[in-house]
């Protein structure tokens, strides 16, 4: 682990002490916590723009994929193709070998 | 169909409980990397006890290449790129868009599931029943578009 020293607004640091004293932990796990949880979103929000893969947020949240999966499923991602994509695929399908 | 299937697609049939139905109407292959992401790498989760057991059985074919990557995409691509294949299923949008580029066919999950519904080998109720166990998996939009394509709305 690494000591930084950051700034906080007011107002999150009042976050920090809500979500301390709602799950009984110190206001330096608490903010461990919450940064993990918006990175997790962001992740998230990165694949479900098709920026990162499965395996790149897999990594990141030093998860296997299935869990990642899991995870993103938690966050309300469940997959990140579009109807277009869908419908190129039926019609690739069609034009392959098959 | 012989398909090369990605790590995220093999996973999501296998937690819709659909592979052991694709894997028995599509000839599905794996790269060796594909097989360390969802077993070796997960061997504690039930996913991966479920597709080892697949393979062992032969259900799912592992072809063993020399093609260096780190990514599971890369290796699937270079299989298919090697000739003997239909498609590579996936349903990762960032490498769909790579093999639309190079025009590569494709399977995402659902499109899996009509596939086999309009080559006979569902009946529309099994092919319904097997979108509904996808859903939970996949995208709202990849959903509603295998709805539409089940139901003969959408003419691609």
């Amino acid at each position: 682990m690494t000591t930084k020293t950051l700034r906080l607004s007011d107002h999150m640091l009042d976050a920090v002490r809500e979500l301390g004293t709602a799950e009984h932990i110190e206001e330096a796990t608490a903010m461990r916590k919450l940064l993990r949880m918006g990175y997790d979103l962001f992740l998230a929000q990165q694949y479900r723009a098709g920026r990162l893969t499965i395996r790149a947020v897999a990594h990141r949240m030093e998860l296997p994929l299935s869990e990642a999966m899991e995870e993103l499923q938690r966050l309300g991602i469940t997959g990140n193709t579009g109807m277009d994509d869908t419908l190129a695929s039926l019609q690739s399908l069609r034009q392959s070998n098959h | 169909m012989k398909v090369i299937m990605d790590a995220d697609c093999l996973i999501k049939l296998t937690k819709a409980g659909l592979k052991e139905q694709v894997c028995e109407a599509w000839h599905v292959s794996i790269p060796p990397l594909v097989r360390r992401e969802t077993v070796d790498q997960a061997s504690h989760l039930p996913d991966a006890v479920r597709i080892k057991q697949n393979i062992m059985d032969g259900h799912i074919t592992v072809i063993e290449t020399n093609i260096r990557t780190t990514k599971g995409e890369d290796a699937a691509l270079r299989l298919y790129q090697g000739g003997g294949f239909d498609a590579v299923a996936t349903d990762d949008a960032r490498f769909i868009r790579q093999l639309r580029g190079l025009d590569v066919p494709y399977a995402v999950p659902a499109v899996i599931i009509v596939r086999l519904r309009l080559d006979g080998k569902l009946s529309i109720d099994q092919a319904q029943q097997a979108l509904a166990a996808l859903r939970p998996h996949i995208s709202p939009e990849q959903y509603a578009s295998a709805q539409l394509m089940l139901s003969g709305g959408l003419r691609s």
